[in-house]
């Protein structure tokens, strides 16, 4: 084979290898958000997981050899995809392994332990692979070729982030995604070995693609039918989520990544709900607004009462589109008052002036951050702003049963200061789901419930209800809202969080306590290991600081002075830059909602700048790297403006320069090496960055923002680069 | 200069340490010895235990019957060994008081609409997945917030709140067993009426004298499957069927609750072999009360129980003979009434637990005189 033809493989391969490992990444995380609850500890491990993998992988590639590292980066392309489909296929079989009795998630601790698992060996070809792949290429371009790998391989993740977020997301299943990276992924193998009869061969994995449909229905339905009370009928990838539907006895049970949602019907559960909110109306022709309160009964029977208009909100519309099949089955059409809102509420209230009589929320409790935005105070201040002077607003918490433990009255607290705050004069209500009721008219809410009652009472002697489902009126009396209102229970309450609230900070967007807190008490809840942790909480930086540490004199005792002080920049760039990632993906949901479908995008975006970076800096010449340094720090305060304007132009503008100026980073740092070092030193820079990563990543997502919130956690990142800007100043490295 | 070997030596000396040192600092020696200050009120010397060598002891309470090291606690976490004997740390050391309706116990039979003072402290000794007050039965009793109330003062705070009916309820109630005997006692003398509501897991002696004091016992009959003792609750099925024999040779007052778990408690067989045995070794007049789950503990992902497994359960309990078969935790549904086993007229209503009328005339049905079993004055 001659010169040129070894060199062209080479790029085709890294192109094909970043297009994979950035699908494959994407992929994975959101299978096991499916088989794991989503939030952001899981999230934080599989990410840290995946980077440990490629930390690893870099850090103890072997020594560069010619024929073993073009053997192994031929192979790779083709290794990664198998590992994904086994590590997705695997992942959805571990319930029938055992571990997680019927109607339980697994316990946090055993979650995050098997996000690892399936995580790190999937990620540790991706990081092995760098290093030999700047070898052999420095045999043409010298030191400029751990820039050209850079880019080559971070162009490939740019166009996979493009590919699977505007493809492959909601239209292929894993089967067919893996397949056809491994049908990519054989291509420059099989031209490198110039045998051009054998390329149809590569198309085989696409027949397998095509068959995938029904071969994976059944898998899913086997194992979900052994792991679940009912019989799994639909599985479907939406842009939002995994909607899994069960039927069971009758009745169909509706999931979202495999985390229940609700039952059709469900009358027997909108019973007490709708008669609270039939005692709170203050005439006729009013305009309500139902948010989380389950597409079957409540919508159906307000539509049915003498209310103007019902707007129900679903933020997914591929999940109404399947619910609503089934729920015509329970509830025939209604007469036109219902209207359903497909988008996230948070982006509609900001985009809609409409304002309502009533508005009730009932969002799932904050098991991650994306929910938390339903139960903070700027989400009730939004739904105070779109109430009529005399609207009422209903919102529902976890409530307790007979007693309240430290860590539940906290968290419930944390969202009842946010409630309090927004709504003065509010009543609330008893029971397992409490229910927190305010309006910014005081005349709406007797104080006493026997007064709701007999208000209600006499306004069902002068009107009774009719035209309603039978299970929702039969047997009904007004004194049955006592069951809402249970004294002792709300006087006891009451009591305890009056002593609490003055030391309790209110869950915000900027400081998500509500998620933090019901974390906590979920890992009380199990007797987790996690929970000690919690209790504890230095402990696990103190780990991470020791970790980060030795890492660095490990990076020191390999090469020292200006080589460390690469590494330490390779590794502060590699953390200020996932962090600012994560901050400005959290801001961006809290403005707009589930971004689950352009994750993949914005990594995409992200790609493109470090391509564009570290061609900018193999090509040109730009400034010197502390100045870049600068203005990496100046862009991380570029999202403290964001966090205040929400602007989406300047979120795509932060993501670009972010990931722009850390593109021009390890090209500069690479060319500090000398000729004989390039391997090694190209693998030590790759860990440190993604080292990096698993901190900025881990760090932000579960100590700085929800401990001090978003703008500390972006300060914390400004100094570590303002640190690494030091280091080179003082080590000499002014230009690179 | 670290040598690789000394590095990763290091590493992992640093993750065992960080790994081991959260579990060592949970251990909550201060706690303990809090909870055995031999001043405190909570703190009595138990009953139903026996000496062993050693100076351990031998509860003998319930079917755990834990044999308890000198300092150490049983399953339960409430009984601990003091210097050799057995005391109970939660005497009159209740962490709930709450007044509830006699409907949401369930006790269907018993006093219809009246109020019942409902009182419990940390404990259980078993540990149900599904438990709805995990918050304190799975709780040491230094760990949650508790007041002391002295037996009188229990009959009295009652009779403050007009409740005819005290109910120990919530946590399991027998591993409060002195507190309850004693306070129990106080509240019959004064006229109120102790009840129980508990998972019926004690032993033969301590469950008779406990059924001295009290006036009705309703058991959570929480499967008819060892299995599913064993794996969800920590149990076993025959000492709750003993327990079951016992209160009905007894003449207490009855009621047995089955909450149905989707998939793990629902199967029809299951359903009819114990409504076949209730009537066979009970009586046909025991109401059993087939209630709707809802996400709780640790099954929190998990949907409520359809409604017609529910019906079904009720079918099958009627079909075996039961005459008091009731649907619960489903409001407004028609059989959360009572109707007359004799004429099947409608002879209490409810509207959820606060709305109760009831037409039974000196316990008879007003319809066809028939005698309804139950407590009814």
């Amino acid at each position: 084979m001659d010169r040129r033809t070894r060199q062209l493989p080479l790029r085709a391969i890294a192109l094909v290898m970043g297009f994979s490992s950035a699908v494959a990444q994407v992929l994975v995380i959101r299978e096991l958000l499916a088989v794991f609850r989503g939030n952001e500890l899981v999230i934080g491990i599989i990410f840290a997981g995946w980077f440990a993998g490629i930390y690893l992988g870099a850090r103890f590639a072997p020594a560069a050899d010619g024929e073993r590292s073009a053997r192994f980066l031929q192979a790779a392309p083709c290794v990664l995809p198998l590992g994904a489909c086994i590590v997705v296929y695997l992942a959805h079989a571990l319930p029938l392994l055992g571990g997680r009795a019927i109607g339980s998630h697994y316990p946090l601790i055993l979650e995050m332990l098997l996000s690892l698992i399936l995580t790190v060996p999937l990620s540790l070809p991706i990081g092995r692979f760098f290093p030999p792949l700047v070898s052999l290429l420095a045999r043409e371009r010298g030191s400029a070729a751990g820039g050209t790998a850079y880019a080559i391989e971070s162009l490939g993740s740019f166009a996979g982030g493009l590919v699977f977020s505007i493809v492959f997301v909601d239209h292929i299943n894993p089967i067919g995604i893996t397949a056809l990276l491994f049908c990519i992924g054989m291509m420059p193998c099989l031209y490198a070995h110039a045998r051009a009869a054998l390329y149809p061969l590569a198309l085989l994995p696409l027949a397998i693609a095509a068959m995938s449909s029904p071969i994976e229905s059944s898998l899913l339905a086997a194992m979900w039918n052994r792991t679940h009370a009912g019989a799994l009928v639909e599985y479907h990838r939406t842009r939002h989520q995994a909607v899994q539907v069960e039927s069971q006895d009758g009745q169909i049970n509706i999931y979202g990544d495999g985390v229940f949602y609700h039952s059709l019907p469900d009358r027997h559960d909108a019973r007490g709900l709708f008669h609270l909110i039939q005692s709170l109306r203050n005439g006729t022709g009013e305009r309500v607004l139902l948010f989380g309160t389950g597409p079957g009964s409540l919508p159906y029977n307000l539509g049915k009462s003498d209310v103007a208009r019902v707007d129900y909100c679903e933020p997914d519309p591929a999940l109404w589109e399947i619910t609503d099949a089934y729920r015509r089955r329970f509830y025939p059409r209604n007469d036109g008052r219902l209207h359903v809102i497909t988008a996230d509420l948070r982006r509609y209230f900001r985009e809609n002036d409409v304002r309502y009589d009533i508005i009730v929320s009932r969002a799932a409790a904050p098991e991650n951050v994306m929910l938390n935005r339903f139960h903070t105070k700027e989400y009730f201040e939004q739904c105070r702003a779109h109430l009529k002077p005399d609207g009422v607003f209903i919102t529902a918490v976890h409530g307790f049963s007979n007693y309240l433990s430290d860590d539940l009255l906290h968290f419930i607290a944390s969202i009842y200061k946010g409630f309090r705050e927004t709504f003065p004069h509010h009543r609330i209500t008893s029971g397992d789901t409490m229910y927190l009721i305010g309006s910014p008219d005081p005349s709406r809410l007797p104080d006493d419930p026997a007064s709701l009652i007999a208000r209600y009472r006499a306004a069902l002697e002068k009107k009774p209800l009719t035209g309603l489902e039978d299970d929702i009126i039969t047997n009904f009396v007004p004194d049955e809202l006592l069951m809402s209102f249970e004294k002792t229970q709300i006087n006891y309450f009451q009591d305890k969080i009056d002593r609490i609230l003055p030391s309790v900070d209110a869950n915000s967007d900027h400081r998500p306590l509500g998620y933090w807190n019901l974390v906590k008490l979920s890992a009380y809840q199990e007797e987790s290991a996690v929970y000690s942790i919690f209790r504890h909480a230095p402990i696990v930086p103190a780990i991470g600081c020791v970790l980060v540490a030795l890492a660095l004199i490990d990076a020191r005792r390999r090469f020292p002075g200006v080589g460390f002080a690469a590494n330490a920049t390779m590794f502060a760039t590699g953390c200020a830059s996932m962090a600012a990632m994560i901050v400005l993906m959290i801001l961006y949901q809290n403005a707009n909602g589930i971004i689950y479908y352009r994750i993949s995008l914005m990594n995409a975006l992200f790609m493109f700048g470090l391509t564009a970076g570290s061609w900018l800096a193999t090509a040109h010449r730009l400034p010197s790297l502390p100045v870049r340094l600068i203005l990496l720090m100046a862009s991380l305060g570029g999202i403290l403006l964001y966090a205040s304007r929400s602007v989406e132009p300047l979120f795509w503008l932060l993501i670009a320069a972010i990931s722009l100026i850390s593109g021009t980073i390890f090209p500069s740092l690479f060319s500090l090496s000398d000729n004989d070092g390039h391997h090694a030193f190209a693998a030590s820079l790759d860990a440190m960055e993604h080292l990096g990563s698993i901190v900025g990543a881990a760090a932000t997502a579960m100590l700085l923002i929800p401990l001090l919130g978003m703008s500390s956690a972006i300060a914390a990142c400004m100094c570590i680069v303002a640190f690494a800007a030091l280091v080179l100043l003082v080590s000499g490295v002014r230009k690179a | 200069m670290l040598s690789r070997k000394e590095l990763l030596r290091s590493a992992c000396r640093a993750l065992y340490a960080g790994a081991c040192a959260p579990f060592l600092l949970t251990h909550d020696d201060a706690c303990t010895i809090m909870a055995a200050q031999p001043d405190s009120p909570f703190i009595k010397p138990a009953r139903h235990w026996k000496k062993l060598a050693g100076g351990s002891v031998r509860c003998q309470l319930c079917p755990n019957e834990c044999v308890i090291s000198a300092g150490s606690r049983g399953a339960c976490r409430v009984r601990m060994n003091l210097r050799g004997g057995l005391y109970t740390l939660v005497y009159g050391r209740l962490a709930a008081m709450h007044v509830d309706p006699i409907e949401k116990k369930p006790l269907y039979h018993v006093l219809p609409g009246s109020l019942a003072y409902s009182v419990a402290t940390a404990g259980c000794n078993m540990w149900c997945t599904f438990c709805q007050n995990w918050q304190i039965s799975q709780a040491a009793p230094e760990a949650i917030d508790a007041a002391f109330v002295p037996p009188g003062q229990l009959s009295a705070n009652a009779r403050s709140k007009r409740c005819p009916v005290i109910a120990y309820t919530y946590n399991e109630p027998s591993v409060q067993f002195e507190y309850l005997v004693d306070s129990a006692r106080v509240a019959r003398s004064r006229g109120i009426r102790p009840v129980i509501i508990s998972n019926g897991y004690i032993n033969d002696a301590p469950g008779r004298e406990l059924l001295g004091v009290l006036d009705a016992v309703k058991i959570d009959l929480k499967a008819f499957t060892n299995s599913f003792y064993a794996k969800v609750c920590g149990g076993d099925l025959h000492n709750v069927l003993k327990t079951l024999e016992r209160i009905k040779r007894n003449g207490t007052w009855l009621e047995i609750v089955v909450l149905v778990i989707p998939t793990l408690n629902d199967a029809p067989g299951e359903i009819r072999e114990m409504t076949r045995w209730v009537r066979a070794n009970l009586s046909p007049d025991v109401p059993m009360h087939f209630t709707r789950f809802h996400a709780m503990y640790r099954i929190t992902n998990l949907p409520p129980t359809p409604v017609a497994t529910l019906e079904r359960c009720r079918t099958i309990a009627r079909e075996e003979g039961i005459r008091y078969p009731y649907v619960g935790n489903v409001p407004g549904h028609r059989w959360e009434n009572t109707y007359c086993h004799s004429c099947g007229k409608q002879i209490i209503r409810r509207s959820g637990f606060y709305h109760v009328t009831s037409s039974i005339r000196n316990g008879a049905c007003p319809h066809c005189a028939t005698r309804i079993p139950g407590v009814w004055a």
